[in-house]
């Protein structure tokens, strides 16, 4: 042993000290220097603060009268704290289910809710709402037997005025009840809905609007939660309270509905789909049938200003089944196809050829593009041949009937099909003859009036329908042999002229189509609701003014001589006029549609307008001055003279202040589509 | 006088020609004796050794304070005050091994011996108790405990290098397996408790006084290879429990890795400044589980941030600095080897604590010197420390 070895030895045990200690410093100073602190910063505070929730008191909704539709009201709900110890639990779990058991609450069901994921570690479970205030009370007295139960109010959705017209309209609302896709209905937010509104405060017990108005005005209706900012340390325990901001409720809505009109609405068609299946369908491939009426829809839009006033779609459901969450058998029956999709809402989401409901813009188009003039007389004998033998094609009137010599306004007035089958061939041959311009008027003329895209209500989930044209057909067809199916063919256009082929269009469409027409060219986005209210409804806080999203050229002697040619409809030798008999309300017009559709029976289309000739000057504050535009579609109803019409008739007679207008009486169709 | 070591022989021409400098004679150091304060004594103290060690048990102070302050919101200061006693007590049992010459200790390293091994069997008695799975404390009056495997590493250190001391230069295979033999019952008394990062600490104090004490590179060698089997051995046998395993980073139990997390979530964090004192969430809220002890680095990095981890970090550098400069200086083989143990520990401890905390370590449960909280650690640590200043005060006697 010598003493160098020993200094040897210690100068390398130095080194590895120093090496040690370099190591220690990198690794710190890639910890804390190198690396972004944002990840680690996140992850402590996410250690430390916690955010709870409260809903605050959802606003109300209220129709353009000032009628309270749906409104919030305090339930009882029994809740656990959290923190239940295993003894407690034990206690506390059979004497629930004991004092609850009335109330369809077992030992399982209170296990499932306390052990749920559902819930958050620092919120209580819900147990039960409404429940008696008896049974209240001997929870409430009795801590021991229900350790950590609380007894809160809750507030909930209730639809009082609904509860009244399930009485007195039993036969349409004993299991509905009215304007249920429009209102929408709230339900327990889901992980989708707390994705798309991150930050906004969602808890998993909290409620949101899932359709409808529900939807739409979620952010006025909900109000601000009670936000606490919570500082907690390892073990979960409370440290301090960073920031309690109290709950503020929720703005009221006034819509612009008139629950009388839409409780009409739907009364009108649930009845006259009943009826229906008592009429024969004369139609040849349908005889000794009656018809299905399956569903239909019903839009009442106020042409001055776009406001919505009803909004139908049948067959409905009962919005009231939703408040407290709809128990699962009765969703699945309602998604059941033997019911025909209640939940479906027809009025924006069908799509329907418009039939003959569309020659209006058919004419439109003639008179813009020079194709015809007013007064061209046509002569129609029932039937028109195009092309020469032997690839004749014969196009006829609907039951081969014959108008004799038509123009632009009686051809409207009795729907000569003949007569539009013509304007159609005409834009043909200026297609054929690249005169796009000419050649495509009808759809250059249905896109300005909105058709093939969303009318901007802001409703989820509204469909577009669809305006065809070879491009169209060319992508529709894009792997058939036959090269035809992907040409611009003759027959396209003078299906097209009468509202048939591929042309599809919503009801809300049509609505807002018509208004633009009736109006003078203004198109608006459907309106819903004309203002927020403060909470309670007191006061207006902001108005919602009606939103023109368009203004289309119009021509106001091609809309007077249309016009003149739609208020004819309804009397007369009018496609309507039975069904207008001893209509007695507001100055009328309309058109009626027939739509062929494809192994079905035909669709029933009426298009009904309130004070055609209104003006500027006419208009005033008073709606019974407004013009509207009342859309009515029944599917598998055959004629629309004869569902459709009888329909819209009587809503056009609610809309002239009478809230109770004789029941709808259908008109049985003599010859097989008598009209188009 | 005679020099039983050449080292000693030259040291000792050395300190004649600074004794000169001073002025002083070569036996005035007893002039003081008696005094309250020796200022001749206190002047052969290494003060940076102590100021050191001194700041970095203040600084353990305050982080010990700030981690445990929310613990009980009723007696914010329990665990300060208990320190602040463990720290009195240790500042006693550094005065008074500090005028103890270090060369008494040589000559009672049996006794020493004999101390540590019986203290370390009596824990696993009945007069021992147990706490979190390790039968390890005497409980004593007022809520204290002992904890002996801590005082153990001072006790071997003292024991180990006379015994080495004694046989230098001739330490054979046969005298290198007595050793061994000697430091396995110690080793295995702690493994009865059961408690793997002492007994790590141990084995660097072995392997460090017979790495300095001369013992041939290749049995050293083997000395490492054993250790390193005596290791798997005992978590092969299945003395550990489950989480003691993981904790060494075998196999992973969600309790480490939450460790880990939590350590890593609170240094990075902490940034270059920190969050400032009392500030850090991780810290204040208690989300880094056994903060106040074994992962007290962490509170540092957080409220200190990177600044104040590497002061800390640059303060036991130069604890360590002055240890093996002390080793060097000493006057004879003996200082050496104990400079060289408490070196081979502190190391050992230092590094293995703050690699942990910076997960380039397994997690062990091994204090901070002088910054864990835990009066056992404490005490020990200030008896090493005194321990070495006592061979650097007697370097030129």
């Amino acid at each position: 042993m010598t003493e160098a070895k020993s200094r040897v030895r210690l100068g390398i045990i130095g080194v590895i000290v120093m090496a040690l200690f370099s190591a220690l410093f990198v690794r710190l100073w890639f910890l804390q220097v190198g690396s972004s602190s944002t990840g680690f910063a996140a992850q402590t505070e996410a250690n430390r603060v916690r955010i709870l929730h409260e809903p605050a008191v959802r606003g109300s909704i209220y129709d353009r009268r000032g009628q309270k539709l749906v409104e919030n009201e305090l339930v009882n709900t029994i809740r656990i704290r959290r923190g239940l110890t295993d003894e407690e639990r034990k206690i506390l779990v059979p004497n629930l289910a004991k004092a609850l058991k009335s109330e369809g609450v077992t030992k399982g069901y209170v296990n499932d809710r306390l052990d749920s994921g559902r819930y958050g570690p620092y919120e209580p479970v819900p147990i039960k709402d409404d429940v008696p205030y008896k049974k209240l009370v001997y929870i409430k007295e009795r801590p021991e037997m229900f350790p950590k139960v609380d007894v809160v109010r809750r507030s909930v959705r209730v639809y009082k005025l609904f509860e009244e017209i399930k009485l007195i309209y039993p036969s349409v609302f004993a299991e509905a009840t009215p304007a249920s896709h429009v209102l929408g209905y709230v339900g327990p937010v889901n992980k989708g809905e707390q994705k798309l509104h991150k930050g906004e405060g969602y808890g998993p017990d909290d409620v949101i609007g899932k359709v409808g108005v529900e939807q739409v005005f979620e952010s006025e209706l909900r109000g601000e939660p009670r936000t606490r900012k919570l500082e907690v340390d390892s073990r979960g325990r409370l440290v301090q309270v960073l920031r309690d901001k109290a709950a503020q409720a929720g703005n009221d809505v006034q819509l612009t509905l008139d629950l009388d009109v839409q409780r009409v609405a739907e009364e009108s068609l649930t009845v006259a789909m009943r009826k229906a299946g008592k009429l024969k369908d004369p139609s040849i491939k349908d005889r000794f049938k009656t018809f299905s009426a399956k569903g239909g829809a019903a839009v009442v839009m106020d042409a001055t200003d776009g406001s919505i006033v009803a909004l139908a779609s049948a067959p409905t459901f009962d919005i009231t089944e939703f408040t407290d969450g709809i128990p699962i058998e009765k969703y699945v029956a309602l998604n059941d196809p033997k019911s025909n999709f209640p939940l479906l809402d027809r009025a924006i989401q069908g799509q329907y050829a418009p039939g003959s409901t569309f020659k209006t813009f058919t004419a439109l188009a003639a008179l813009e593009s020079g194709t015809t003039t007013p007064d061209e007389i046509i002569q129609d004998n029932g039937e028109l041949k195009f092309g020469d033998p032997p690839n004749e094609q014969t196009f006829k009137n609907a039951g081969k009937e014959r108008h004799g010599a038509v123009r632009m306004e009686s051809a409207i007035q009795v729907s000569s099909d003949v007569y539009f089958y013509t304007m159609g061939f005409r834009f043909w041959h200026a297609y054929n003859n690249s005169n796009l311009k000419k050649g495509y008027v009808i759809q250059h003329v249905a896109r300005r009036f909105g058709f093939g895209r969303s009318t901007g209500t802001g409703l989820p989930d509204e469909h577009v329908g669809r305006v065809p044209d070879r491009k169209f057909k060319a992508d529709l067809n894009k792997n058939s042999p036959n090269d035809s199916d992907r040409s611009w063919l003759p027959g396209d256009s003078a299906a097209l002229a009468v509202g048939q082929g591929d042309f599809l269009v919503t009801p809300l469409q049509l609505a807002t189509g018509y208004s633009a027409f009736v109006n003078g060219g203004t198109i608006y986005a459907p309106r819903l609701a004309s203002a927020v209210l403060t909470p309670g409804g007191q006061s207006e806080l902001r108005k919602l003014p009606p939103q023109k999203i368009g203004q289309v050229e119009l021509d106001p002697a091609y809309r007077t001589v249309i016009m003149e040619g739609l208020k004819k409809v309804i009397i007369g030798i009018g496609t309507a006029a039975e069904a207008f008999r001893a209509y007695g309300g507001l100055p009328a017009a309309g058109k009626t549609g027939t739509a062929e559709v494809f192994g079905k029976q035909d669709t029933s289309v009426f298009v009904g307008i309130i004070n055609p000739d209104a003006t500027p000057e006419t208009i005033t504050d008073d709606p019974m001055t407004h013009q509207y535009v009342i859309v009515v579609f029944v599917e598998e109803g055959g004629n629309g003279g004869s569902v459709a019409a009888p329909v819209a008739k009587r809503i056009m007679q609610a809309l002239s202040g009478d809230p109770n207008p004789p029941e709808v009486r259908l008109i049985q169709p003599k010859t097989p589509g008598g009209d188009r | 006088m005679t020099y039983n070591n050449p080292l000693e022989h030259r040291r000792h021409h050395r300190r004649m020609q600074r004794a000169a400098a001073y002025g002083s004679g070569s036996g005035s150091q007893g002039g003081g004796r008696g005094q309250l304060v020796d200022r001749e004594f206190a002047g052969r103290l290494d003060w940076i050794l102590l100021g050191a060690c001194a700041l970095i048990a203040l600084f353990g102070m305050l982080m010990i304070y700030s981690s445990t302050h929310n613990k009980d919101p009723k007696d914010p200061t329990f665990y300060i005050v208990r320190q602040g006693l463990a720290m009195v007590i240790g500042v006693g049992v550094f005065s008074l091994l500090i005028r103890i010459d270090y060369r008494k200790f040589r000559d009672f390293s049996m006794l020493a011996y004999i101390l540590t091994v019986s203290s370390l069997f009596f824990v696993l008695t009945p007069i021992g108790s147990t706490s979190k799975g390790a039968t390890s404390w005497y409980e004593l009056p007022f809520n204290f405990q002992l904890q002996p495997a801590e005082f153990a590493k001072f006790g071997l250190v003292v024991a180990l290098a006379g015994y080495v001391n004694e046989h230098r230069g001739d330490i054979d295979p046969w005298r290198l397996t007595v050793m061994i033999g000697l430091a396995l019952i110690p080793l295995g008394l702690v493994q009865m408790q059961p408690d793997l990062g002492t007994n790590m600490v141990l084995l660097m104090i072995v392997i460090g006084i017979l790495a300095v004490g001369g013992v041939r590179g290749r049995y050293l060698l083997a000395l490492a290879a054993l250790g390193v089997t005596m290791v798997f051995a005992v978590i092969s046998v299945g003395v550990l429990k489950e989480y003691q395993l993981a904790r060494l980073g075998i196999g992973a139990s969600a309790e480490t890795t939450y460790n880990v997390d939590q350590a890593t979530a609170a240094l990075g964090s902490g940034g270059v400044t920190g969050q400032g004192y009392l500030n850090g969430s991780q810290t204040r809220l208690g989300f880094v589980p056994e903060q106040h002890t074994d992962f007290i680095f962490t509170s540092v990095g957080e409220e200190f941030g990177f600044v104040g981890a590497s002061l800390l970090l640059a303060l036991f550098a130069i604890v360590l600095w002055r240890i093996w400069r002390i080793a060097q200086l000493a006057r004879d083989h003996y200082g050496t080897l104990v400079c060289s143990g408490v070196l081979a520990m502190f190391t050992f401890m230092i590094f293995e604590n703050i690699g942990m905390t910076l997960n380039i370590m397994p997690v062990t449960g091994i204090p901070l010197p002088f910054m864990s909280y835990g009066g056992s650690s404490l005490i020990t640590s200030c008896a090493c420390i005194a321990l070495v200043n006592n061979v650097y005060a007697n370097r030129f006697n």
